[in-house]
């Protein structure tokens, strides 16, 4: 059994959940579907004070897909197995769907949350990268019911560190809509053993004008650093261009410009994971850029 | 409040227990109702020993806290065959198991079971890349995993030629 004896509580509303991480600060953990929070705390690596658990909040206030007129909403305790299959997201937002079923396996995606993915904030989290790179936001909550929106660029600032402040709670994930025709995006992911972390992820969203011409080229990297990484260049130096083959390998040097300090592991050294932010970075722009020349919905 | 009242769907029937606030949902199946079919293996999510079924879909229950199955229906490997009915009353998956050598050790068949069940009650006719994907939570150190993929295909055959899902149900 853990070590560390813990205070359980088991809110029943989102206000009741801000209202217990205000009162017990800094020691308090919200939980959600625990898949990474349970075994650091089997393991010892995390030992919470208080677990303010969101699973026994009704479970349509937290977990849903919903769309309006531009964007798609996604509640923070939909699970990766949701994110996976949902047709909504299938259809408006492909890059999150084929991110969700890259994570791990079948027992943790059905029980792993969105939201809980996001705020643990792991740099080799599948959901980083994407969620930069289609310009997703993120609604928190806090107990005088402010609702703050912060982009997913500003909300991952280093490893396990999100820019939520200690009594908000991460509510909604929102993704703008794009047009279904002449966009395409793309996950890719190296991994060292079948369910395992990224050593690199690489997403890339593109969109091109009628006559093939790029009007934006996005690659974001998770894995590599501690934080994700925009390889903004890449976007300044194609818009305007035909994305041909030969600018795919410059894009290649581009980012192997941008990764300048790679994390370095027992699964990768430093140079290991620039050569492959590198590849895989190659792929996810090929695999947006043949997509966006398909038309139709499935392919965006 | 280090302690907590828990009350779970076992197998169709209600239990509940007072248990640590530390306690996990394998060890509330193993420790506090005796059914230790469920088995531990690495306690980090890794190798799906411990896999059930928790409102319908499989979970690793070292990774659930007790407290956080409360009102929950859980599904064991006990609960897939009645009880002390001999080999013959066994879950079709379970005798697609022993039919086709699916398991040595026999340390892994639990988890592996019930990720099995998961994925025919989702998708009876699976193909063998999505059983392969529906086992990939699930580490087997003994058999090479080629005899586990044939049990459950042969499984799923099987329960198709009866009657569907009606077959695997429980």
């Amino acid at each position: 059994m853990m070590n560390k004896p813990f205070d359980y509580f088991a809110p029943k509303s989102i206000s009741e959940a801000v209202s217990l991480l205000k009162k017990h600060g800094s020691g308090a953990k919200l939980i959600a579907g625990g898949q990474s929070l349970v075994p650091l705390m089997n393991l010892g690596l995390a030992a919470p004070r208080q677990i303010i658990d969101l699973t026994h909040i009704k479970k349509d206030s937290l977990s849903y897909v919903k769309l309006d007129k531009d964007s798609l909403m996604i509640g923070s305790m939909t699970t990766h197995s949701a994110v996976e299959n949902s047709p909504q997201i299938r259809r408006h937002c492909r890059i999150l769907s084929e991110t969700a079923m890259t994570i791990a396996d079948v027992q943790v995606r059905n029980r792993g949350t969105i939201g809980g993915s996001v705020c643990h904030a792991d740099p080799a989290g599948d959901y980083l990268a994407p969620l930069v790179a289609v310009d997703a936001e993120f609604r928190a909550i806090n107990p005088k019911r402010k609702v703050r929106t912060i982009s997913a660029d500003k909300f991952f600032v280093d490893i396990f560190t999100t820019a939520l402040k200690r009594d908000e709670l991460l509510t909604e994930i929102r993704v703008p809509k794009r047009p279904s025709t002449r966009n395409g995006s793309a996950y890719v992911k190296h991994k060292y053993v079948e369910g395992g972390f990224a050593i690199v992820g690489a997403a890339a969203v593109v969109s091109v004008n009628k006559d093939g011409i790029c009007d934006r080229a996005k690659v974001v990297l998770s894995g590599v650093s501690t934080r994700p990484v925009r390889v903004d260049m890449i976007e300044k130096e194609f818009r305007g261009e035909n994305l041909d083959e030969r600018a795919i390998e410059e894009a290649g040097r581009i980012v192997r410009e941008a990764v300048h300090d790679p994390l370095s592991d027992i699964h990768a050294s430093a140079d290991y994971r620039r050569e492959m932010a590198v590849v895989f970075a190659k792929r996810a722009l090929r695999l947006a850029l043949a997509r966006s020349r398909k038309t139709g919905a499935q392919h965006n | 409040m280090s302690r907590v009242m828990v009350r779970v769907r076992v197998n169709g029937a209600w239990k509940e227990a007072e248990v640590d606030t530390r306690t996990l949902l394998v060890d509330l199946l193993r420790e506090e109702f005796m059914l230790t079919g469920t088995h531990i293996g690495c306690l980090t999510g890794n190798c799906g020993a411990c896999t059930v079924m928790m409102d319908d879909l499989s979970v690793k229950s070292c990774t659930v806290l007790a407290a956080q199955a409360n009102g929950a229906d859980v599904l064991t490997i006990e609960g897939l065959a009645p009880k002390d009915s001999g080999t013959s009353n066994l879950h079709p998956i379970q005798q697609a198991f022993i039919q086709h050598h699916g398991l040595q050790c026999g340390f892994c068949t639990p988890g592996m079971i019930l990720s099995a069940y998961q994925l025919l009650m989702r998708n009876p006719k699976p193909t063998e890349e999505e059983i392969r994907v529906s086992i990939a939570g699930n580490l087997c150190r003994c058999t090479g995993y080629q005899n586990i993929l044939k049990a459950i295909s042969a499984a799923s055959e099987r329960t198709l030629q009866q009657s569907g899902k009606r077959a695997l149900r429980r």
